[in-house]
C-alpha cells in the first residue's frame, strides 16, 4: 500500500510540471528533421550500391548457370556426335568387308573362269592340231595307197598275162579292201 | 520494507526525466537530440562503411547480414503491397530497421542513471513519434494514390459492417501502438537498469550481474526484435494501405 500511495502522491507533482512523458514536444521536430535526412541519405547515397552489388552477383550467378548448362549441352552434343560417328565408322567398315568379300568373290569366279576358258582354247588348240595331223596322215595314206596301188598295178600287169580272169579279181578285192580300211580308220578318229 | 523501497522508487526514479532547452517557446529534450545524432551517425557509418565494402563477390559477414535485412524487407514488402513496389519503400524499411536498432543499442554503454546520459533516443516519445508520423504519411500517401477516395471510403463500406468502425479505430490504434510498443519495451530497459541501481547494500555483488545481465538481454534480444517488429508492422501497414476490399 505505501508503494502505491508513494506512486500517488508523485503524480500530482508531475502534473504540476506539465511533464508527461506520454505527450511529445519541440524535440519532435528535431527528430523528425533527423529521420528524414537518415532515410533520405540511405535511400539515395547508401542503399542503391548495396542493391546493385547484390544484383551483380545474381546475375553473375546466373551467368555461371547458364554457362554451366551450355558447358554441359555441348559435350552431351560433343559425345552424341562421337558416338554417331562410331557407328558410321562401324557401319563403313562392314560395308567394306562385305565389298572386299565380294569382290573376292568375283576374283576366285573370274579366275575359275579364265581357267576353264584357257582348259577350253588349249583343247580346242589340241583337237585342230589333231584334225589337222589326221588331214595330213590321210593325205599322205592316200598318196602312199596310190604308190602302192601303182607298184600293185604294175605286178598285177606282169601277172596279167599268167591268168587273166584271176588277176582281175585280186585288183578288185584289193582295191575294195584298202577302202573299207581307210574308212575304218576314219571313223574311229572322229 | 516496502514503504522504504517505495520512497525510494519515487524519489530516485524519474520517469521520463530530461535535461532540456528551450527554443522558439519549444522545449527540446537535450539528451535525446545528442544519441539521436549519435544513433544517426553510426547508422549512416555502418551503412555507407558497407556499402563502401560492398562487393559482388563473396562478400563478408556484416555485408551478408545487410543483404539479408535489404532482401527479407524486400520479400515482406512484396507479400504486403505486390510486385509494384514504389522505390522509396525497401530504404523505409531498411532505414527504420537499422535505424532503431542503433538507437537502441545505446542502451548497452552505462552512462549513469536518472536521467542517464546515454540513454537510447527511443525511450523518448518524440524519437518514435516522429518515426510514426514519417510512417503514416508515407503509408496514407501511397494508400491515396492506389484507392483515391477509395483509401477513406472503404473504411465506411467493409463487410461485414462491424469491421467499419475498428477500420476508423485502426486509424489511432496502428501507430500509438506501433510507437508506445518501441518506445515502452525501451524504456522500460531503462528502468529496469535504474531498479536494479536501486538493489540494497547487503546485495550489492548482486549489481554487477544483474546489471550486466540485463544490458546483455536488452541489447542482444529485445534491440533487435523491436526494431524488426516495428520495420515489419510498418510494412503490414503499408499492405492494409493498398489492400482491395473484396
Amino acid at each position: 500500500m505505501p508503494l502505491y500511495a508513494a506512486l500517488l502522491a508523485a503524480a500530482p507533482a508531475k502534473a504540476e510540471k506539465t511533464n508527461n512523458f506520454l505527450i511529445p514536444n519541440g524535440t519532435f521536430i528535431f527528430e523528425w528533421i533527423v529521420f528524414v535526412l537518415v532515410l533520405v541519405f540511405i535511400a539515395r547515397k547508401i542503399l542503391p550500391r548495396i542493391t546493385a552489388m547484390i544484383e551483380k552477383r545474381q546475375e553473375t550467378i546466373k551467368q555461371q548457370f547458364d554457362d554451366a548448362k551450355k558447358a554441359k549441352d555441348d559435350a552431351e552434343k560433343a559425345r552424341k556426335e562421337y558416338v554417331d560417328a562410331l557407328a558410321e565408322t562401324r557401319k563403313e567398315i562392314s560395308r567394306l568387308r562385305e565389298e572386299a568379300n565380294d569382290e573376292k568373290q568375283q576374283i576366285i569366279e573370274e579366275a575359275r573362269s579364265e581357267a576353264r576358258r584357257q582348259a577350253e582354247e588349249l583343247l580346242e588348240q589340241n583337237r585342230t592340231r589333231l584334225e589337222t595331223e589326221r588331214q595330213q596322215i590321210l593325205l599322205s595314206l592316200r598318196s602312199e595307197i596310190g604308190e602302192l596301188a601303182f607298184a600293185l598295178s604294175e605286178k598285177i600287169v606282169r601277172d596279167s598275162l599268167r591268168d587273166e580272169e584271176r588277176q582281175r579279181k585280186l585288183v578288185d578285192d584289193f582295191i575294195a579292201g584298202v577302202g573299207t580300211t581307210v574308212k575304218v580308220e576314219a571313223d574311229a578318229r572322229s | 520494507m516496502i514503504g522504504a523501497s517505495g520512497a525510494l522508487l519515487a524519489a530516485d526514479i524519474k520517469v521520463g526525466d530530461h535535461p532540456t532547452t528551450h527554443f522558439l517557446g519549444l522545449t527540446f529534450n537535450v539528451d535525446t537530440m545528442y544519441t539521436t545524432a549519435i544513433a544517426a551517425a553510426l547508422t549512416l557509418g555502418f551503412l555507407a562503411f558497407v556499402a563502401a565494402k560492398a562487393t559482388s563477390a563473396v562478400p563478408n559477414k556484416v555485408q551478408v547480414v545487410t543483404e539479408v535485412v535489404i532482401t527479407q524487407t524486400r520479400a515482406y514488402i512484396e507479400d504486403a503491397v505486390g510486385h509494384d513496389v514504389p522505390a522509396w519503400l525497401v530504404p523505409l524499411g531498411v532505414c527504420l530497421f537499422f535505424f532503431i536498432l542503433f538507437c537502441n543499442w545505446l542502451g548497452w554503454f552505462p552512462s549513469g542513471h536518472s536521467p542517464e546520459r546515454l540513454a537510447p533516443p527511443t525511450s523518448d516519445v518524440n524519437t518514435v513519434y516522429a518515426m510514426t508520423f514519417t510512417v503514416v504519411l508515407l503509408y496514407t500517401y501511397l494508400g491515396v494514390k492506389r484507392k483515391g477516395a477509395r483509401y477513406v471510403g472503404d473504411w465506411f463500406t467493409a463487410k461485414p459492417a462491424i469491421r467499419r468502425p475498428i477500420l476508423v479505430l485502426e486509424q489511432i490504434v496502428n501507430p500509438l501502438s506501433l510507437s508506445l510498443r518501441l518506445f515502452g519495451n525501451i524504456f522500460a530497459g531503462g528502468i529496469m537498469l535504474a531498479v536494479i541501481a536501486l538493489l540494497p547494500f547487503y546485495l550489492f555483488p548482486l549489481y554487477g550481474f544483474a546489471d550486466f545481465g540485463w544490458r546483455l538481454f536488452d541489447s542482444g534480444l529485445i534491440a533487435p526484435i523491436q526494431a524488426f517488429i516495428y520495420s515489419f508492422l510498418t510494412i503490414l501497414y503499408f499492405g492494409f494501405a493498398v489492400a482491395e476490399e473484396h
